[in-house]
């Protein structure tokens, strides 16, 4: 099994295996393969503010602990005792001196070290050597607020994983040097593979057909025109793709048929535009916007993580993100716009979360196994830019960040290690002051 | 003798019986049942039946120059016929119809298209 070479795409046909959403050992080995090397998105610095701090999070199907060490250091610990395994907290959240297994009550500080043993001299005899027996530790990085961290000692920094991703997602998370907050998360499981709740944030084919109810109430509200094919093949922005990170974005104002409309998601305030301006200069701060947007390998929107539980089986933990800038109203206006499209009361949510698992499933079947899906919109009209990075489609409604996204996972897939693993050239051209954590 | 003598012209009523955004059943013999609206100051004929669903499309809601079926919303343009709007993807048969002397008449047979 360690010798399989993964080959689930055809980028001529877009022919995609679908048994990649149903096999066990395809699952068993992309949490080795993608879950045990990635930066992972695990949660956010303002849940876990103060030092003893805690909050609960996974990384794949690893339970792990997100601490506040006492001198306000960020850890991710995995959430297993280093004696037998079991779990050192049992709680979503909260605060704490230091992590007390129960079951023999070894007892680890908020970094992790095994900072006390029951019994070290008088039934251990002194032979134990607490140094070597810490909680396991993952390299912890952040960009504007987010918490990644990965198990790879040999990954690229965070700053080169997100590699020219970072010139797009600054427009959403580092507009302000107040930062951002995160609300939540609401919880819950859904019958797919991971992956469709992942490739779907690319999908704009399929908005005016599964949303046409959820659109139709919306654009009312809003007065807008109905959401129609016509209005959806008018609009003009790109699907752009970085290392995995799949972003859609517009141009203003040749693309501003898609973003004049209230209906596409931004995270801004509307005057914070002179402090966004000098961190990210005048072009990103007002000519661009930015769409849907994912993060490899399952980080969507923002934020939501896409928790593999199985191959039929994901666990959505889905945060609300406002800005410290906006005004008490704009926050609550992002969060109730946040809980209504999407999550689990969303309008938009119930409509996709059909078109995943009919996809997921489709997996199960021999016969369709035989056949393949045609993931083949947009085959053979992509372009690069020199200002907007990435690969880019010619069209906005394109099917090309799902292919790349696939070749993406195979790469990781047949991968020995991060030798193995391509990272794009930076080319991306940064004005303003904002860099990954100022 | 010109085309219109040779066409059948179901008389549907008077000008006046019918307000504007209002629709009424046009019925003949050998045709399917129509629908006929006044929008914006002008009269449209259609056939009745959605092209999606089992509705009438006289009960729909017109707004503007288009009217939308009341069973899953969809949106047909009155001018042309076409489905504006998802459900919908199959356009509507439409017809002419033309006042005289008072009378509007929609014609048996639809415009070519």
């Amino acid at each position: 099994m360690a010798g399989t070479k993964y080959e689930i795409l055809d980028p001529e046909t877009g022919r995609l295996d679908p048994s990649i959403y149903t096999d066990d050992d395809i699952y068993r080995r992309e949490m080795t393969h993608i879950f045990g090397r990635a930066w992972l998105l695990i949660g956010h610095e303002s849940l876990i503010p103060n030092p003893g701090d805690f909050f609960h999070t996974y990384m794949g199907e690893d339970p792990v602990i997100l601490s506040r060490g006492s001198d306000g250091s960020v850890n991710a610990l995995l959430n297993m005792c280093r004696h037998r395994g079991a779990r050192l907290v049992r709680a979503d959240d909260g605060n704490c001196n230091n992590f007390v297994c129960s079951y023999h009550a070894w007892t680890y500080d908020l970094d992790g070290t095994l900072g006390y043993v029951p019994g070290e001299q008088e039934v251990y005899h002194g032979e134990l050597d607490r140094s070597k027996l810490g909680l396991k530790r993952a390299r912890v990085a952040t960009y504007a607020g987010l918490i990644f961290a990965t198990w790879a000692e040999d990954a690229p920094s965070l700053e080169d994983y997100l590699g020219d991703a970072r010139w797009y997602l600054d427009m959403e998370f580092n507009r302000s040097g107040k930062g951002t907050y995160a609300v939540g998360p609401h919880k819950w499981i859904q019958p797919i593979n991971w992956k469709t709740a992942v490739d779907n944030c690319s999908d704009w084919y399929h908005v005016p057909v599964s949303h046409a109810s959820a659109a139709n109430a919306m654009f009312r509200v809003l007065g807008e025109p109905r959401f129609t094919h016509d209005r959806l093949f008018q609009m003009r922005g790109r699907a752009a793709f970085v290392n995995g990170h799949q972003v859609q974005y517009f141009k203003m104002p040749e693309d501003s048929l898609a973003a004049e409309s209230k209906a596409i998601p931004t995270a801004t305030a509307e005057d914070d535009t002179a402090e966004a301006v000098e961190r990210l200069g005048e072009f990103r701060a007002k000519s661009v916007v930015l769409g849907t947007h994912s993060l490899f390998p399952n980080t969507v929107l923002g934020f939501r993580l896409a928790i593999p539980r199985g191959p039929l089986k994901t666990e959505f933990w889905h945060f609300a993100l406002a800005s410290n800038a906006d005004t008490p109203e704009q926050q609550r206006e992002v969060l109730r716009v946040h809980t209504a499209r999407n999550g689990v009361t969303g309008h938009f949510e119930a409509d996709d979360v059909d078109n995943w698992r009919q996809v997921s499933e489709s997996g199960l079947s021999g016969t369709y196994r035989e056949l393949g899906q045609r993931v083949n919109l947009g085959i053979g009209h992509s372009h690069t830019d020199d200002v907007f990075p990435g690969m880019l489609s010619d069209n906005f409604v394109s099917e090309n960040n799902h292919r790349f996204f696939y070749q993406r996972w195979q790469e990781f897939m047949n991968a020995d290690s991060w030798a193995d693993i391509s990272l794009d050239p930076q080319k991306a051209q940064y004005e303003g002051t904002a860099g990954m954590n100022e | 003798m010109s085309d219109q003598d040779d066409e059948r012209w179901t008389t549907a009523g008077r000008v006046g019986d019918l307000a504007e955004g209002d629709s009424m059943v046009v019925t003949s013999p050998g045709c399917p049942v129509r629908a006929l609206f006044l929008a914006e100051g002008d009269y449209y004929a259609l056939d009745d039946v959605c092209s999606h669903g089992r509705s009438s499309l006289s009960e729909g809601f017109v707004d503007g120059t288009a009217v939308e079926c009341v069973l899953h919303g969809a949106l047909f343009d009155l001018r042309t016929g076409k489905a504006l709007t998802m459900p919908a993807t199959v356009p509507m048969t439409t017809y002419p119809v033309r006042v005289s002397d008072g009378e509007i008449l929609v014609r048996d047979r639809p415009h070519e298209n």
